[in-house]
């Protein structure tokens, strides 16, 4: 579908930006177990601009790569829905980069959710052939596992100057990736505590106000393990970005209680938004993107960072194993790694931005990419969290294959699913 | 010889099933063939799942969900008889008294269908909602107290509970129940009742020997239609019910997508298959339906 024809869910961008997130899709795309096809609902736009040969090299160190150091005519890039800059059904970051490097840019918004694009892809992935992608864009576990596997091409950093320069420092060295070798973010956000202080009548500041005999049958937690594990781990004094499946249970243990005892209502994916809007729920686990579009039509409603910690999940940039074009890919990240880029896409998506230095571009805005000032984004703590949150922020551990076949099954059984 | 010639003579019909069976093969009997296959092998995603004939993935699927299948089997059957005790009468009234507006009211009954599934059932969760009129006004005429006591619904809310599972599964086939009940209605022979009357039965007596045995070839299909879907539905245990409501589709759905355990999930959908199966030859032969398959 060419960026140019106004594609249908286009008209509603803007709409979605308030009442709709990327997660909120890939969700109850899952729960519709793909049988939603929101992937060819929201298939939206590829670059548009005419792709003529190039040739664009800037000097850079030709290391030990297998593959050229010039600019192909077009490359693919793979990413969650509602996740960029949108402006007249066009996505003026990928607009600037196509311009600048005389390339075309297929985006391709077909993952709705980490699961089944690995399930679409595994086979060929393992059979060592091009997957038809030169980035895509998974969060931490999966992109990790990705890692794990063999399944991506390592970083030329000679290529990512800017990423070196301007890669938020709490980026450093994760466990899914210790020496920053696979890995570029792309976003990221909190998981914290949501609740309505009309009905609380206080203020939480715990994971164990959560259990809160007041709040019975009000309460919710995530449908991603890694969050609710994560969140209740921390709460418990376990460091989840180093835990074991001793650890696991006693997560689960737990949280089991407050199931048995009807304390937890459900597990929800993004479906808390509603219940919390509405006073379905009192509180909940929630996902700092999509407090940032609900804090301000529900003012009641209040994010926390609960004070033993929150965590931290990120959408990786990564190129598979035998993409044919991995310079492109390289390209759009340091390009992306630009302040006034990272800020151009940062107003519309709204969620963590990786990028330093994009907080002051929004202060001020940049006429140089169009860019007017929206302080409001600047200043928001959910989308510019200040240090005392980033180091309160915890990520989950990369799981082996049987770890993580045993912390699921230990969550299974806390939804009803094992 | 006869038979030969039978064979012969229906020679001309074969191309004509090559399309249904071709679609049969690709479509149904390909990836049964691989999901049969799967159901046995042991392993994992990454290094392959080896057929080792591990008929134990069967046992297993079956006793550690023990509760989620009964369930499925609960609910799935109160939604089929609501959706029946809504359908029929609705049916016989469009079919029967529907005159000139016969045509407005199916579309009015297929008209949720323009809206995808899993937005009608969304829509119920605004509709159940805690703080929304209909939790109200249940609760105010102390209806919930009694569905809590009964275990169909608890603390005096309706989302979360069994009873907006059982709801929404109701709603969202109710058309597969209503259609085929109409069509069978519909073509009943009005002269037979008139016939009935003439021989002095009355309403009631007519309906029991004449109506109602000659709609039983749309109760057949209508409830197959309703309960067959119905049992494997995860949406609306996901969407309105909690964790003490969840159904067999959403075991497989997590086998599936999360655990990527494909070989207890394939054993699982066997399971539900095969019991399927028994179940309609069981209903087949109590509603003596030869003549409708």
């Amino acid at each position: 579908m060419s960026s140019d024809q106004p594609s249908p869910f286009d008209l509603n961008a803007n709409l979605a930006r308030g009442a709709l997130t990327r997660r909120d899709l890939l969700r109850r795309a899952g729960a519709a177990g793909g049988a939603l096809s929101a992937a060819s609902l929201l298939a939206a736009c590829g670059g548009g601009s005419v792709g003529g040969a190039s040739t664009h090299n800037p000097a850079s160190a030709v290391g030990k790569v297998s593959y050229p150091h010039t600019v192909a005519p077009s490359w693919n890039w793979s990413n969650w829905t509602l996740y960029i800059d949108v402006k007249n059904h066009r996505h003026p970051s990928i607009d600037l980069f196509d311009k600048k490097y005389n390339t075309n840019t297929n985006y391709i918004e077909d993952i709705n959710d980490n699961e089944s694009f690995f399930g679409k892809f595994q086979a060929t992935l393992q059979a060592g052939q091009d997957i038809g992608r030169d980035l895509v864009t998974l969060t931490d576990w999966m992109a990790g596992k990705w890692v794990q596997l063999g399944y991506v091409d390592p970083l030329e950093w000679d290529l990512l100057p800017n990423v070196k320069q301007n890669l938020l420092p709490s980026y450093n060295g994760r466990s899914i990736d210790p020496n920053n070798e696979y890995l570029v973010p792309w976003q990221s956000g909190l998981t914290g505590i949501g609740y309505n202080s009309e009905l609380t009548g206080r203020d939480l500041t715990t994971v164990s106000d959560l259990w809160d005999p007041k709040f019975k049958g009000k309460v919710s937690l995530l449908t991603e393990m890694r969050d609710t594990f994560g969140l209740v781990m921390l709460n418990l004094g376990i460091d989840p970005s180093n835990c074991t499946v001793a650890d696991a249970q006693k997560a689960h243990d737990e949280i089991k209680k407050y199931v048995d005892n009807n304390q937890i209502r459900a597990f929800y994916g993004n479906d808390y938004s509603n219940h919390l809007a509405n006073g379905d729920l009192t509180a909940a686990m929630v996902w700092s993107g999509d407090m940032v579009q609900l804090l301000p039509d529900n003012p009641h409603l209040k994010f926390v960072v609960p004070k033993e910690g929150c965590m931290l999940w990120t959408d990786n940039m990564m190129i598979p194993k035998h993409a044919a074009h991995p310079y492109n890919a390289h390209m759009w990240m340091n390009f992306y790694y630009q302040p006034q880029i990272a800020a151009m896409v940062e107003d519309w998506v709204n969620y963590i931005c990786p990028v330093q230095g994009a907080s002051d571009v929004l202060k001020t805005g940049d006429p140089s990419v169009n860019l007017p000032a929206d302080p409001g984004v600047a200043k928001n703590p959910l989308i510019f969290p200040p240090k005392s949150t980033m180091d309160k922020a915890h990520v989950f551990k990369s799981l082996s294959p049987d770890e993580e076949t045993k912390f699921n099954q230990l969550f299974a059984d806390l939804t009803g699913t094992a | 010889m006869g038979r030969v010639t039978k064979l012969f003579r229906a020679a001309p019909a074969y191309p004509l099933l090559l399309p249904g069976m071709l679609w049969l093969a690709v479509f149904f009997f390909v990836p049964m063939y691989y999901l049969l296959d799967m159901s046995t092998r042991t392993g994992n995603l990454i290094q392959g799942f080896a057929q080792t004939y591990h008929f134990a993935n069967y046992t297993d699927a079956i006793t550690s969900n023990q509760a989620q299948l009964t369930r499925s089997l609960l609910y799935a059957g109160s939604a089929t008889l609501l959706a029946f005790l809504i359908a029929y009468p609705l049916a016989y009234v469009i079919a029967f008294r529907g005159g000139r507006f016969k045509n407005l009211l199916l579309m009015l009954v297929i008209a949720p269908f323009f809206t995808n599934y899993l937005i009608r059932t969304l829509a119920w969760e605004t509709i159940l909602a805690d703080h929304g009129i209909v939790t109200h006004t249940l609760k105010s005429l102390h209806v919930l107290s009694v569905t809590d006591a009964l275990g169909f619904t608890s603390g005096q809310r309706l989302l979360a509970t069994p009873l907006a599972v059982v709801a929404g599964i109701t709603y969202n086939y109710l058309p597969f129940m209503t259609l085929p009940l109409y069509v069978s209605l519909e073509k009943i022979d009005k002269r037979l009742l008139e016939a009935a009357l003439d021989l002095y039965a009355n309403r009631a007596r007519a309906f029991l020997r004449i109506t109602m045995p000659l709609s039983l070839p749309g109760i057949f299909a209508g409830t197959l239609l309703t309960f067959i879907p119905a049992i494997g539905d995860y949406i609306n245990a996901y969407l309105l019910g909690s964790t003490q409501t969840t159904m067999i589709g959403n075991v497989i759905q997590n086998k599936f997508l999360t655990f990527n355990d494909y070989p207890s999930a394939a054993a699982l959908s066997f399971t539900l298959m095969a019991g399927i199966l028994v179940f309609i030859i069981i209903y087949a032969r109590i509603l003596g339906t030869e003549e409708l398959a």
